[in-house]
């Protein structure tokens, strides 16, 4: 819905500029300076836009870079981040599951919201989808594959894709066998690590659930589908 | 030769380009998220394509409607230029005539529409029949975009995840028409880097972006 009210309000807006000056005219003219503002607007919005992206993601680079760790500490283990981690009072654990797409599709309380934010949230690994955290104004700050968390190097989490999509985060796991590492294939359970308010957290803990749930109770189809990703 | 056979013989490299980019905004839009109907949706409510570019753009980070429609707003302030720009030349027609020309004025109709009047003609066909192919063409584009765009898995292998941010560079490279804009370009991308990197809302990066050309102007004086 949120999409349609922005092209609307956005529609509304353009169709004002065009139209005010065609029907109703303008008195006076306008001064030189507000011209070559009006003039130069649109490159700089434009530009600010640009330098948004561009630059955090030149800073998640040099991030990547500055993990190539220094001799003598240890592999997997990045301890400024870490401390970062602990120092946010509000970042708690919350479970989440590797789903795949199609399964997803005709539960009631996934199809709400997959018109559109599971769609932005869903992040492909291998054939599947981690269908997680959709559209929640949280921020994931790391994933991990249950059981190994103590070495997220190994895993492969690419800390550098992370991803702003409906103000969540998704980290995409760089290798389809990490994934299949996990436990069993019906529940790959994921540890997220973010932080939200309480209340978010909570909404987010019982999507999870659901989601689980979910998967519980449909282990054929999981299987049928992973049985057939595998043999095709 | 009839007015509206000029339009499309004066302007065909035009529409072919307007084309390409619908067909860019497309793809892009599906890989930010948006179905085939909110693509194509975009092009027909909006029609004003790098304003288009940025709504996605802000809608992939999150953005809510009201920052959205601001975002259009400034980028789309340009418009009321044009528009009073071509008003001499509309006066005879109706009201509702008024509001369809009004619909199909781009940055391209405005050009090839001035250039016309200004070699002397008054008649408004050239500019209606470029207009409406341009909407035509930018539609078309976007569906098709969108459609082929859905079939893409894994975008990042392609390098589709950071096309949105090479679009906005492509959209001020293409734009740039004296020194000062490069100069707010610069100062615009490099405070809503810093802004972003500081954690700042995409709202607050656009309005960095509105505030910078008023520091450059503020400079020259």
């Amino acid at each position: 819905m949120t999409v349609w009210i922005a092209f609307a309000l956005g529609g509304v807006a353009t169709y004002a500029t065009r139209a005010l000056p065609l029907v109703v005219g303008v008195r006076g003219s306008l001064s030189p300076s507000l011209r070559r503002y009006l003039d130069a607007l649109p490159i700089a919005i434009i530009a600010a836009l640009a330098g948004a992206g561009a630059l955090p993601g030149a800073q998640r680079v040099v991030q990547a870079l500055a993990r190539l760790e220094p001799a003598g500490e240890q592999r997997g283990q990045r301890a400024p981040d870490r401390a970062r981690l602990e120092r946010r009072p509000e970042a708690r654990d919350v479970g989440a599951v590797l789903v795949h797409g199609d399964l997803a599709r005709g539960h009631a309380a996934l199809d709400e919201r997959r018109a559109r934010e599971l769609r932005l949230a869903e992040d492909h690994v291998g054939g599947r989808v981690l269908g997680l955290l959709v559209g929640e104004p949280a921020r994931v700050e790391r994933v991990a594959v249950a059981g190994r968390r103590g070495d997220p190097e190994d895993l492969a989490l690419a800390h550098d894709r992370v991803e702003g999509v409906s103000g969540v985060g998704v980290r995409r796991l760089a290798h389809r066998a990490d994934a299949e590492r996990g436990r069993g294939f019906v529940v790959v359970v994921e540890t997220i690590e973010m932080t939200a308010a309480a209340d978010v957290v909570e909404r987010l803990a019982a999507t999870v659930d659901e989601i689980r749930s979910l998967v519980a109770a449909h282990p054929e189809r999981l299987e049928r589908l992973l049985g057939r990703e595998r043999g095709g | 030769m009839s007015p509206a056979r000029t339009a499309v013989a004066e302007g065909w490299p035009v529409l072919l380009t307007s084309a390409v980019v619908g067909i860019t905004f497309g793809v892009l839009a599906r890989q930010s998220g948006l179905s085939v109907i909110e693509a194509s949706g975009s092009s027909v409510i909006v029609f004003a394509g790098a304003s288009q570019f940025a709504a996605i753009g802000l809608l992939r980070e999150g953005a809510g409607a009201i920052e959205v429609a601001a975002s259009v707003l400034l980028i789309n302030l340009r418009h009321l230029l044009m528009a009073a720009s071509l008003r001499p030349y509309v006066t005879g027609t109706s009201v509702a005539q008024r509001l369809g020309l009004a619909y199909i004025l781009t940055d391209e109709a405005f050009a090839m529409g001035i250039g016309h009047f200004r070699r002397g003609h008054r008649d408004l066909l050239y500019y209606a029949t470029f207009g409406t192919l341009l909407w035509a063409c930018w539609n078309a584009g976007t569906l098709a975009g969108a459609i082929f765009g859905a079939g893409l898995e894994r975008p990042e292998r392609y390098g589709i995840d950071f096309a949105i941010t090479a679009t906005f560079l492509a959209i001020v490279a293409l734009g740039v028409r004296h020194r000062e804009d490069i100069v707010v370009a610069v100062i615009a991308g490099l405070v809503a880097g810093a802004l972003r990197l500081a954690g700042a809302t995409t709202l607050a990066v656009v309005i960095a972006g509105a505030v910078a050309p008023i520091v450059v102007l503020l400079a020259r004086r």
